[in-house]
């Protein structure tokens, strides 16, 4: 079988399943089903997947689901938990940031101070120079 | 009690009315925010935010739409609302791994290595399928959403939308092909 009918009925199958196909359509499709394993096990695959959305329709409200409503109405105007722990990745961003910053801003402090001391170390050797050692030494006497 | 019955009476601040009001409708808003999102907690902490929000606006509901559509329309805004927020989420939690230089480890399921076979390809048929549906663009995801929820016509889904029946149709048919495609894709990896 060409390839390209192969494509032209994978592209059915999803309505084929849903019934949504004209009689004549519908019947091109049972006919090459009915002779190619290629298109039938995609159709069975497509339809174990597809089937899954039906789980949805066995959830039940949890037991306290209306006592939860009433305890968030009376609440009142608190922040809803949901939008609470959706900012908390935000929050997180926002204190790293912070963090960065004051990282940096340290960091800065410690460089002018580590200049600052270097200049107060270089003041008296300065004034060493400026002094012969002789002449110091003897100011010692 | 009918549904304009109980919106009167729940605008009176008769609150075994709206107690009513929860039970019928409480199924329908948890599938509808399942079809959306799908962890169970999340989508049951929704549907409650979505009575919530029922309640405090009940006096600006008119009854030009039935209440199911008016409670479909809030259901599915959260829903969007939540998604939109996630992806948000993701995004600045992927900021942050890469800050911190830390690995995120998926511990959503680690279960399934103990699981029988054909629950660990379920396993897989639901994360292609969803990850499918995630891609939609956003009318086709919510079009074929609710064609997939009990009971509701396309005529019903037009009334919830907005939308005129032939959008509808167009965008449901648009969302089957696209998923197909997808999920050929995913079963043809799986080979
Ligand atoms: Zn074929």
């Amino acid at each position: 079988m060409e390839t390209r009918s192969h494509a032209q009925i994978q592209k059915k199958l999803i309505f084929y399943l849903d019934n949504q196909l004209g009689a004549k359509e519908h019947q091109q499709v049972v006919q090459h089903l009915s002779g190619c394993d290629e298109c039938a096990a995609f159709l069975r695959e497509l339809q174990s997947t597809l089937c899954l959305l039906e789980e949805n329709k066995q959830h039940e409200p949890g037991a306290y689901f209306y006592a939860s409503i009433q305890n968030r109405l009376q609440a009142g105007h608190r922040q809803p938990l949901l939008g609470i722990r959706l900012l908390q990745p935000a929050i997180l961003v926002l204190l790293l940031a912070l963090g960065i910053r004051l990282g940096i801003w340290i960091g800065t402090q410690s460089y002018a101070e580590s200049v600052l001391s270097e200049q107060a170390v270089l003041v008296p050797f300065n004034d060493l120079a400026e002094e012969p050692i002789e002449e110091f030494l003897l100011n010692l006497k | 009690m009918t549904d304009p019955e109980l919106v009167a009476q729940i605008k009176v601040g008769n609150e075994k009315a709206f107690r009513l009001l929860v039970e019928q409708y409480q199924r329908m808003v948890l599938h509808t925010c399942l079809g959306f999102v799908q962890d169970r907690n999340d989508a049951e902490d929704l549907a409650q935010e979505v009575f919530i929000e029922l309640f405090r606006a009940m006096d600006k509901f008119r009854g030009e739409s039935g209440l199911s559509t008016w409670i479909y329309r809030i259901a599915v805004n959260r829903s969007l609302n939540f998604i939109r927020d996630q992806k948000r989420r993701c995004f600045f939690q992927s900021i942050s791994t890469r800050l911190t230089g830390g690995t995120t480890v998926d511990v959503a399921d680690q279960s399934w290595r103990s699981r029988p076979d054909h629950e660990v390809e379920n396993n897989q048929r639901r994360a292609n399928l969803y990850q499918a549906i995630n891609r939609l663009p956003e009318r086709q995801r919510v079009a074929f959403t609710l064609s997939k929820l009990e009971g509701l016509s396309y005529q019903d889904i037009a009334g919830i939308m907005g939308l005129s029946l032939s959008s509808v149709e167009s965008l449901i048919h648009r969302a089957k092909l696209g998923l197909q495609k997808q999920l050929y894709q995913c079963y043809k990896k799986g080979l």
